[in-house]
């Protein structure tokens, strides 16, 4: 086939073998192949300067590689000047991206090693010549880990240009260069190819690269890789980078490759892989490795960062988990308010729940001061589910975030996030996590701050927060030999009102032997006391002869935790390609363990708006703000709830035990607060219990005003 | 700020403090027959008195070079071509992870059996004892040759006999080095245990031969001192390797 052209590709596929994947069997022999090039047809004529452009890992370097002749073909094949390719030959020299320059040779050995079969007389001034072209004089005897990385690449350069190459094939060898260094390169390359009339042919993911040098720049799409289109660079060498001309090139190039990128998104759903499993630190991802985008970054690791995950990956939506620890932590929230359920379903977590042996929680007890008396809320009859859940948290927590790796959440645990970037517009672009010692940017569409009450977005954006006025001390620890009362509540968890203004104790089973015992209230009676958090705890039990009679002979198994609980709801959820979730949002009085339940029905919202958001390419501050709308009045109704609680304290579980609305002011307890009939439920109750205020000759209004100290 | 002479300094300020343990140690305890630093000092000058102490020297010196030169000569060449080609590795190479863990000492009985009481056998010892380290050393260091080397060297149309020169061996050399290191040290450490049994002379022979021949521990401390002193200046000598320029680019100093 006559053709003026001095490379020719024609018809060229290539496939890898990979017996890892053994998703895309091909033919019979049991090997797995991936496409990688799919077709590729491309004309070079003599002299020109081409580059190919294409996002990382699309195949691009493997079709130069194959071009050279260093790897074979699927099928199709290569010409130049007419002639099949099958080996790499002296006129056609290939410069590397990670330097191929001998380390063992000094650098002038180095230039010359093309020329090893001519006497000295000729290599030497050939020699002398291109060293001093790329401006090495001065060091022809120096050895390569004396030199910089710039300087290397310009010594193999040098070297390829010694040996008098028709064609150079360069592998995005600047890649490695910083970004002074990289431009002053670029302008010596177009100076030298200017002068040497060799033709190029130029590998790189840099679009603006690209338009910088070349006469026409193919762009290549994602893996399995074509060539999307061929643009032409008629523009005058030196080039200015600010022309109009350059800037629309540049553009017309990077919305080729942008719109290829919305639909590996939507396609990635369908490819979703399990991984395997995670080492600490390691940015794991079945397919590519090294992809530091994604659609969505989670930060943290807890229920509401890891529901979220759960969600994201089913819908196939691509997205990283960071997470600051990798060890079990002790948490507040054991217990799983029954409305949790409901999403642990959805998540298909509740088999795990089951398979684990976590106690099931069959209801709440409620014990006072003043009397004797058990309310037993029982959760039979409030719905689909018999029970709920208590949980040992740092198990919990680590299954669930398990469970999202399995549903492709991409996984960086141990990693820091340093801070959350933004663009000018103040969009969230993505964050910077140290790892190790090292930084690194990882990019998104949205942010997800999941970071529990270290609310790393809210304290670089300084987000103003709603304070509630609640207690804001928990002690709490483990004990064994706790008597947890009659047989059929032992494993409820029990509320004990304590003699004091505001304060309840908490009795939770996490198994046979271990019940987490804790203490909320407010920090004054903490100060005031003068004791040391032994001697407090153990006053406070003092102050519920039932919660007294039950921890006679308890041991402490761990230390006490002390958790200062400042109570606070964001004034805003959602923003500008960012979303709160959980306890980076809101953080409110444990009494009614919605805390978790909260956090995980955040995480369900921002699921849904991040995947409307993502549907209709819309990711503004006003898109996201649906997440907000979704979540704040149910927030307010928890809010208004634990007000109602500490308000009527001694009388709250037997108003309830003794409605008509028992089961949906039970619900609402359990953390149905974002039921539509929430508010309406809520203010039934308020009403239920002014009423025994005003009625002074009501059983219960003694209780009411059974004195504290 | 660190002194240049630092290095020496510290590890003299160290043995000094040592002996000065050792000197206390041994007084506090009453012992009759362990030593004071200062008698193993009389029982070296006295092995010197009685012209034992050079003779011992060279020939531990001499067993170990001749062992360890043959174990260089085939060791080097064994682990290229079982590095570069990979059919023959395949043969070869679970034969060597199976004689590879057993220890030199292990030989001592074949040993004898094959070359008697002589110079041979501790020679065979060492051979066999720094063999391994050398050839699995070459092996990795083929086959860890950056891919990048090979390509351009291909790409400049080198091959055959010249590939190996000019890049195989000059790429795999700072590996290399590093096990003739290691393998040194292992021979210094069996040329020891092989003159405990073997032969008549050596600083071995020295320690065994002053422990049974009237429990002379000043003596058997002497010669330990020696054997270690002796294996510093060898590290030292071939860590000078690790200078040279052709091979500085393989050790990040």
């Amino acid at each position: 086939m006559p053709s003026t052209s001095k490379i020719v590709v024609q018809d060229l596929w290539k496939d890898f073998g990979d017996p890892r994947k053994s998703g895309r069997s091909v033919g019979g022999s049991g090997k797995a192949t991936v496409p990688v090039l799919e077709n590729i047809n491309l004309e070079v004529p003599e002299g020109e300067l081409v580059c190919i452009v294409g996002p990382s890992g699309c195949g691009k370097s493997t079709l130069l590689n194959i071009i050279a002749g260093f790897i074979k073909a699927t099928s199709g094949q290569v010409l130049i000047d007419g002639a099949q390719v099958t080996s790499p030959d002296m006129k056609r020299v290939f410069i590397f991206q990670e330097n191929g320059v001998f380390p063992w040779l000094t650098i002038e050995e180095n230039v010359g090693f093309g020329l090893l079969d001519k006497p000295p007389k000729v290599r030497q001034p050939v020699v002398t010549h291109y060293i001093e072209m790329v401006g090495l004089t001065g060091f022809e005897k120096a050895y390569p880990r004396e030199i910089s990385g710039g300087m290397k690449q310009r010594v193999e350069i040098a070297r390829a240009l010694a040996a008098n190459p028709d064609i150079l094939y360069m592998d995005e060898p600047f890649g490695a260069l910083d970004f002074l260094t990289r431009l002053r390169m670029r302008a010596e390359l177009v100076q030298i190819w200017q002068r040497e009339k060799k033709t190029i042919l130029f590998v790189t993911h840099d679009v603006e690269e690209s338009v910088q040098l070349a006469d026409r720049v193919v762009v290549m799409s994602q893996r399995p890789a074509t060539i999307a289109t061929v643009i032409d660079v008629n523009l005058p060498r030196p080039r200015d980078l600010d022309s109009p001309e350059y800037l629309s090139i540049r553009d017309e190039i990077f919305e080729v490759m942008g719109l290829d990128y919305s639909g590996q998104s939507s396609s990635s759903s369908s490819a979703k892989t399990p991984t395997p499993a995670v080492a600490v630190g390691l940015l794991s991802s079945p397919t590519q490795p090294k992809r530091l985008d994604a659609e969505v970054i989670i930060i943290g690791g807890g229920p509401a960062g890891a529901v979220l995950g759960n969600y994201l990956g089913c819908a196939g939506i691509d997205h990283f988990i960071i997470d600051k620890t990798h060890h079990p932590r002790s948490h507040v929230g054991e217990s799983l308010s029954y409305s949790a359920n409901r999403i642990l379903k959805e998540i298909d977590f509740l088999p795990v729940m089951e398979r684990e042996r976590f106690i099931a929680k069959g209801g709440v007890s409620w014990t006072s001061w003043y009397d004797e008396e058990q309310t037993d809320l029982e959760f039979r009859g409030l719905g689909d589910f018999g029970h709920a859940y208590q949980v040992d948290r740092a198990r919990f927590d680590d299954l669930l975030l398990k469970h999202a790796y399995e549903h492709g959440a991409r996984m960086f645990s141990g990693a820091l996030v340093e801070r959350i970037n933004f663009n000018r517009q103040g969009k969230a672009t993505g964050v910077t996590v140290k790892i190790g010692g090292a930084r690194i940017a990882l990019k998104s569409r949205i942010v997800v701050d999941a970071s529990g009450q270290d609310a790393i977005l809210g304290r670089q954006l300084k987000l103003e927060k709603r304070r509630a006025n609640f207690p804001e001390l928990a002690l709490h620890s483990w004990f064994s030999g706790v008597d947890r009362g009659k047989s059929s509540t032992a494993h409820f968890t029990h509320i004990h009102l304590l003699r004091i203004g505001r304060g309840w104790a908490w009795q939770i089973p996490i198994n046979d032997e271990v019940t987490s015992v804790g203490v909320v209230t407010d920090r004054e009676h903490f100060v005031k006391s003068g004791e040391n958090v032994n001697q407090f705890f153990k006053w406070t039990m003092e102050l519920n002869p039932t919660l007294a009679e039950r921890m006679k002979n308890a041991t402490q198994l761990r230390e006490f935790r002390m958790d200062g609980t400042s109570n606070y709801i964001m004034d805003s959820f959602a923003g500008n390609g960012w979303l709160l979730l959980g306890d980076a949002a809101f953080f409110l009085d444990p009494v009614f363990s919605s805390g978790i339940s909260a956090a995980i029905h955040s995480a369900k919202f921002a699921a849904e708006a991040i995947f409307q958001a993502l549907v209709a390419n819309d990711i503004s501050e006003q898109s996201l703000s649906r997440y907000d709308e979704m979540l704040r009045p149910g927030i307010m109704v928890w809010h208004d709830l634990v007000r109602l609680f500490y308000e009527f304290a001694p009388i709250f579980s037997r108003v309830i035990a003794d409605s008509e609305h028992r089961v949906s002011m039970q619900r609402l307890c359990e953390g149905d607060i974002f039921d539509p009939a929430a508010q309406h439920t809520l203010t039934i109750l308020q009403d239920a219990l002014q009423a025994i205020r005003t009625v002074p000759d009501s059983p219960l209004h003694k209780s009411l005003r059974a004195a504290v100290i | 700020m660190k002194s240049r002479y630092q290095p020496i300094i510290l590890p003299l300020i160290v043995g000094g403090v040592f002996i000065l343990f050792w000197q206390t140690a041994v007084v506090l305890s009453g012992s009759q027959i362990f030593p004071k630093p200062s008698q193993v000092f009389w029982g070296l000058i006295e092995l010197t008195r009685k012209g034992v102490l050079f003779r011992y020297i060279v020939a531990s010196l001499f067993r170990v070079s001749s062992g360890f030169l043959l174990a260089l000569l085939v060791g080097i060449p064994l682990g290229l071509l079982l590095g570069w080609f990979g059919r023959a590795f395949d043969a070869f190479n679970p034969a060597i992870q199976i004689l590879r863990p057993i220890s030199p000492i292990a030989w001592i009985p074949v040993a004898i059996l094959w070359f008697g009481v002589s110079d041979l056998a501790p020679i065979f010892l060492i051979f066999l004892a720094s063999l391994f380290p050398i050839t699995t050393s070459a092996i990795a260091a083929v086959q860890n040759i950056p891919l990048v080397h090979l390509r351009a060297a291909r790409n400049f149309g080198v091959k055959g006999s010249t590939l190996f020169k000019k890049i195989v061996f000059p790429a795999t050399l700072p590996q290399i080095i590093t096990g003739v290191r290691l393998a040194l040290g292992v021979a210094w450490l069996v040329v020891v245990a092989a003159e405990m049994i073997a032969v008549n002379s050596g600083l071995g022979y020295l320690i065994i031969d002053a422990r049974n021949a009237g429990m002379r521990y000043d003596l058997v401390v002497a010669g330990m001192m020696l054997i270690g002193l002796i294996g510093l200046v060898l590290d030292f000598l071939v860590r000078r390797l690790e200078r040279l320029d052709e091979v500085r680019w393989g050790f990040n100093r």
